[in-house]
């Protein structure tokens, strides 16, 4: 082991005692197969970690293939939304247009809004993160590198799903928030709503399954060294955003499973006739679309407090106010939902809440403005004049950012002031705002962030004019189509209307707005050809082209190797103000931590999520078929469910259990292997022998989620029964006493059992999981028969929240007994011991948290009849 | 409280309360209207929903002034980290009394 | 757009003809439509002054650096994200709580009617005019009166939206909502359904006419009223 050259204090350093967490007893630093050449160990790495050829791309489950895949998947959706958005443009330039039947118009514009919100923004973010963290962090792959896999074949198969039944001519046509009662049975009796309500639900799989995995890499994913306070800010832009996704897209899978099920079932959720209220899926929506929409500005924000200081060449401005702004921010985006709601006549105090908070999340969106105005105030040349480069494209679309969000922050506050809402409401003036935040707020910094990492991701150099012009064109096209569309909204025209009288005075705004989208069309043209011909005949990428201060420019080559680093540095300060340049070298030498490869382990540090402290060793999965036929198994399901096969439904969903069952832990996990050494003298343990290994994170992590659905869903039973019409029901839907308390003492026998069973030397564990597996099939059981006894649920609403909430506890217990079986499963086939714990600790966990929520469920039955007879008539 | 869980609760702990606020205020007073609480008349001719959606606020805003004051020497953070925390505690403050004084003034159930 | 409006949102003569229409919220026709439109280019106004400040400083920090340096990163955060928007966001939700309350309700005994929104029409009440039959897609009101519109559906979400006399509301159905409207001068005003509500949706329009005093109940009476209606100006 030799020295990296000790840098500036902000650098690596690899072997300066005291600053080692674990001062060990000097150890060979790479033992193992002993790999030290360095082209030895590259060629070995990129053995490990390749994708293979041909068929097996359909394996790959690398974060680097699977995160490209994910961007360039989700342009090609932009491209089909952009064809949608033309066609409106066409519908609309004229007066009296014949170009489209209204029916087909308004599949065309609803498919624009969905394709653009769930099949463009989310994934090309969640690909970018993807693409990225990891080489900003230090390591070698995502936590859960075939959880991206699957996520992204849901992505893709949901998507594909919603494509293919629009060319069919059966697309989804309420509007992409599909307010129900227009999107119920009787109003919209096609398949259109449920290819929606499914296939958007789908996706959904796919962006939860990317929130765990991106918070538990942030986590404990880093290079040995990097504290929380020395992330990137990039990673705490993305930890906030996955956070808001957990809590964010439960209440919209709640709204659709509720409205697919009172499609397909009759059960009244939001039928003002029998109990349910329209309002409800508002509600559900909204409480899903507001933060949505910050979802999709703050990795934007992310790229741009990344790349603003590259340009710069000196590090953020305000990084712990930046910090602070983004969190304050994404809790205030759950507190505005109700601006959508301004004219469903809620009283004038609960506007009031909503429109105070909306007017209020300006401030962190101007802090974070002006940290990015400061850090280009104090901009410094650069030693390296090469990289001087003027105003770069990537900079241009910064401009246009700033130009363009700004105007959108400013239309927000207006927006959010209940009086104006109740006139702009609804018109184009709200269509205009939302492409100010959205385009100006999300694509242009994607397109700068795009620009910026060309190099990084595909090796090559980005040179000549044609950016330049794509982005002039995109700019002026923009504010020509959406500028004068504030004014044709406040002049009366109304959204998604497809035809409007020449004696409307809008017929001059709109073909205005329609020359230019096509202007903006061509924008977008340019731009895929600039790109496309850089790809194709750009020069090669010189190593850290733009001299930045992050890790990913420290790969040894461009684009990176699957394995992403050889070893991992130790970060001794702000790890965004590393020296790249000098770091790249050291750490392909298999300098520092990790820098080996034994066994054809597939290995990353796992550090303490506070310090970064190394604490265990992770092994991350070989590429499998897995992700692909568990992707399928799901698509089965949800075709099932769209053709009403209920019964191959349910055979296909338990094929998905299967399939997760098998999802194979590799060799190593079959014996114990001992703390073993991980370069610089620290010894650490594998993950599947450390006390809270990846998988425990992400139960965790899923937990919140799954608590968001919950609480969704018992608040939503709350609602009706306080604020729809009908209720109390005619006859109160009482439920037997005996089964809800079978079903209580079932919860806490599995969770003292389940607790039992992981106590100790767990080879003994197997009665006590055997009594877990028989408590959690007790509360199933119960749980069907409380169901069983309620009144028809078709009748009334309030027996159908009941059964959703007895559902809810039913799927629960029953994931709890199959994590019971796997359990005792593992502990037959040796994978358990006394190190080796994860298969008994999940279900600990599982049952600890499954414990309050079952109560709370068991309560709820009472807590809603109360309220309902309180509520006065 | 381990390191990270004791970053989580001093950096998400101040707007965790707003929105418990804030959370309570609407389902409190949409509930309140409902149950009548709007219109009774307590003492002083105070609606009693009224003094319910004062006073919670005024818990919250206590509370998170509480934990501004735990977070004065950091906590225990790192620099950085108190200083993130001091700051959102500060901001959950502000943004509580920004959000919240007009439940005193607005008319209830209209 | 109209130069006067970024001098002073009072000065507002020369753009509100530029911007008129059957439909136009800036073409206000009565108390509550002329309070949203005066709201309006007020904010406009402060939003454009904003915005030149936001750019202005921007690309001078862009261009100019090394004369943008010299203010430190600390005071561009607190200035920028604190003192400047915090003055603008605290009036501005004083005047909207202010001016929803006066929009919202209303001191003198208004004269009431109702709205049931079907796909795709409109059919209005007049439940205090004995004998005033139902009218559809025209709803008749006393000019110079506060009317209150009591709205309803039947089927899906609509939206009750006449420009010119106020703000918009929801008809959804199993609730009841209302709305305040003005109209200061006798005339016909044009309505439009502006929730989306199925393929009907785009002509889902209606008209109200303004009457004066005398003009109103033979109108309710369905007898063809006595002059033609003049639109208003």
């Amino acid at each position: 082991m030799t020295k990296a050259p000790s840098g500036p204090e902000e650098t690596v350093e690899s072997l300066l005692p005291g600053a080692d967490p674990a001062p060990a007893p000097a150890q060979p630093a790479a033992p193992g197969d002993g790999v030290t050449d360095p082209l030895a160990l590259d060629a070995e790495l990129r053995r490990i970690w390749a994708t293979g050829p041909g068929w097996q791309r359909f394996a790959a489950v690398n974060h680097s293939v699977v995160g490209l895949r994910f961007m360039v998947t989700s342009l090609v959706f932009f491209t089909i939304g952009g064809i949608l958005a033309m066609l409106i443009r066409v519908q609309l330039a004229t007066p009296d247009s014949g170009f489209l039947e209204p029916g087909l118009y308004a599949q065309v514009f609803t498919m624009h809004g969905t394709v653009m919100m769930f099949l463009f923004a989310i994934p090309l973010f969640e690909g970018l993160a993807m693409y990225l963290l990891p080489k900003m962090l230090g390591a070698r792959d995502m936590a859960f590198p075939r959880l991206s896999a699957y996520g992204y074949w849901c992505y893709l198969f949901g998507g594909t799903l919603l494509i293919v039944a629009m060319l069919a001519g059966a697309a989804p046509d309420s509007g992409w928030f599909m307010y129900t009662p227009l999107s119920s049975q009787p109003f919209s009796p096609g398949i259109g709503a449920d290819v929606w309500l499914l296939g958007v639900t789908f996706v959904e799989i796919s962006a939860i399954s990317a929130a765990v995995e991106i918070t538990v890499t942030i986590l404990i994913l880093r290079a040995p060294g990097m504290s929380m306070d020395r992330m990137p800010v990039f990673a705490w832009y993305m930890l906030t955003v996955a956070a808001m996704m957990l809590v964010g897209f439960p209440p919209l899978i709640l709204g659709s499973i509720l409205l697919e099920a009172e499609r397909a079932f009759g059960l009244p959720f939001f039928d003002p006739l029998r109990g349910g209220d329209p309002l409800l899926w508002q509600h559900l929506f909204w409480l899903f679309g507001h933060p949505e929409v910050y979802i999709i500005f703050l990795p934007a924000a992310g790229a741009l407090s990344t790349l603003i200081p590259v340009f710069a060449g000196r590090p953020l401005a305000g990084y712990r106010a930046v910090v602070a702004a983004l969190v304050a921010m994404a809790f205030l985006s759950f507190g505005l939902w109700v601006h959508h709601m301004y004219t469903t006549g809620l009283p004038h105090l609960s506007l009031a809440l909503f429109s105070a908070a909306s007017t209020l999340v300006a401030v962190p969106t101007a802090v974070q403005i002006f940290a990015w105005i400061a850090t280009l105030a104090q901009r410094r040349p650069k030693p390296d004049p090469k990289t001087r480069p003027g105003i770069s494209v990537s900079m241009l679309h910064v401009f246009g950012f700033f130009f363009i969000f700004v105007m959108g922050g400013l239309t927000g506050v207006m927006l959010a002031i209940v009086p104006f809402d109740w006139q702009a409401h609804d018109t184009h003036f709200v269509v205009a705002h939302l492409h100010y935040v959205l385009i100006g707020g999300f694509l242009f910094p994607m397109l700068a962030a795009g620009y910026h990492w060309l190099p990084l991701i595909s090796g090559r150099a980005h040179d000549g004019p044609a950016g330049r012009l794509g982005f002039w064109l995109v700019f002026a096209g923009f504010n020509g189509t959406f500028f004068l569309m504030h004014i044709t909204g406040l002049m009366g025209m109304p959204r998604r209307v497809h035809a409007y009288d020449a004696e409307s005075g809008w017929h001059w705004l709109n073909l205005i707005s329609s020359v230019s989208s096509f202007v903006m069309a061509i924008g977008f043209a340019v731009i895929v050809i600039d790109l496309l011909l850089t790809l194709r005949f750009g020069r090669k990428a010189e190593p850290d082209p733009w001299q930045a201060a992050t890790l990913e420019w420290a790969v040894p080559t461009l684009p990176p190797p699957p394995y992403n680093f050889a070893a991992f540095p130790r970060i001794t300060g702000r790890a965004d103000k590393l020296e790249p340049r000098k770091l790249a070298p050291v750490l392909a030498r298999g300098e520092g931590y990790l820098g080996l490869a034994r066994h054809g382990w597939m290995e990353t540090p796992g550090v303490s999520v506070a310090r970064g402290e190394p604490e265990q060793i992770v092994i991350l999965p070989q590429q499998t078929y897995l992700p692909l036929w568990t992707g399928l198994a799901t698509g089965a399901v949800f075709l099932s469910l769209l053709f009403k096969v209920y019964p191959l439904a349910i055979v296909a969903a338990l094929v998905v259990v299967a399939l997760f069952l098998r999802w194979p832990v590799g060799d190593h996990a079959a014996a114990d292997q001992g703390e073993l050494p991980a370069g610089e003298g620290a010894v650490l343990p594998l993950s599947s022998e450390a006390p809270v290994p990846p998988a425990i994170w992400a139960l965790r992590v899923v937990a919140v989620a799954d608590g968001a659905l919950l609480a969704s869903l018992v608040f939503g039973g709350l609602f009706l029964a306080i604020a729809a019409p009908g209720w109390p029901p005619p006859v109160w839907p009482e439920l037997p006493v005996l089964p809800g308390v079978v079903a209580a003492l079932a919860l806490v026998v599995a969770w003292i059992t389940s607790r039992m069973a992981a106590r100790g030397d767990v080879l003994h564990g197997a009665p006590m999981l055997g009594a877990a597996l028989a408590a959690n099939l007790a509360t199933l059981a119960s749980v069907a028969w409380m169901i069983g006894a309620l009144p028809p649920l078709q009748d009334h609403a309030a027996q159908a929240v009941l059964a959703a909430v007895m559902v809810w506890l039913g799927l629960h217990a029953f994931i709890g007994a199959v994590l019971a079986f796997n359990a005792l499963r593992r502990l037959r086939t040796g994978h358990v011991s006394a190190r080796r714990r994860i298969d008994i600790d999940l279900l600990r966990l599982w049952q600890a948290g499954l414990l309050p929520a079952g109560l709370v469920v068991l309560g709820f039955p009472t807590a809603l009849k109360a309220l309902a007879l309180a509520a006065l008539p | 409280m381990s390191a990270g869980t004791r970053i989580l609760v001093a950096i998400a702990g101040g707007f965790t309360l707003w929105a418990l606020v804030f959370t309570a205020v609407y389902a409190g007073h949409a509930t309140g209207c409902e149950i009548g609480w709007g219109l009774a008349s307590g003492p002083g001719g105070i609606a009693p929903l009224r003094m319910v959606l004062v006073l919670i606020p005024l818990a919250g805003l206590g509370l998170t002034l509480a934990g501004l004051w735990l977070l004065r020497r950091g906590a225990g953070l790192a620099p950085r980290l108190a200083t993130t925390a001091q700051l959102l505690t500060a901001a959950a403050a502000v943004a509580t009394v920004y959000n919240f004084t007009f439940v005193a003034i607005l008319p209830l159930c209209a | 757009m109209c130069p006067a409006l970024l001098v002073s949102p009072l000065l507002l003569a020369g753009c509100e003809g530029l911007v008129a229409g059957p439909l136009s919220a800036l073409d206000p026709a009565g108390p509550q439509a002329r309070a949203v439109a005066l709201l309006w280019w007020s904010m406009l106004a402060a939003a454009a002054v904003l915005f030149t400040l936001v750019m202005g400083l921007y690309l001078w920090a862009l261009l100019r650096p090394e004369a943008a340096a010299k203010i430190p990163a600390r005071r561009w955060i607190i200035f920028g994200g604190l003192v400047l928007p915090l003055p603008v966001l605290l009036p501005l939700g004083v005047i909207a709580l202010v001016l929803g309350e006066s929009i919202l309700r209303t001191g003198d005994e208004p004269f009431r009617v109702t709205a049931h929104a079907q796909q795709w029409h409109w059919s209005f009440g007049y439940p205090g005019q004995p004998g005033a039959a139902e009218t559809i897609d025209v709803l008749h009101i006393p000019a110079g009166r506060t009317v209150e519109v009591t709205v309803s559906s039947a089927d899906v979400i609509h939206s009750f939206w006449v420009p010119r006399l106020g703000g918009k509301i929801d008809a959804i159905p199993g609730r009841e909502t209302r709305i305040l409207l003005t109209a200061d001068d006798p005339g016909g005003y044009g309505g439009q359904c502006a929730e989306y509500c199925g393929t009907g949706h785009s002509f889902m329009a209606f008209e109200v006419i303004a009457h004066p005093e005398e003009g109103l109940a033979a109108a309710l009476a369905g007898e063809t009223p006595s002059a033609p209606q003049e639109p208003a100006e």
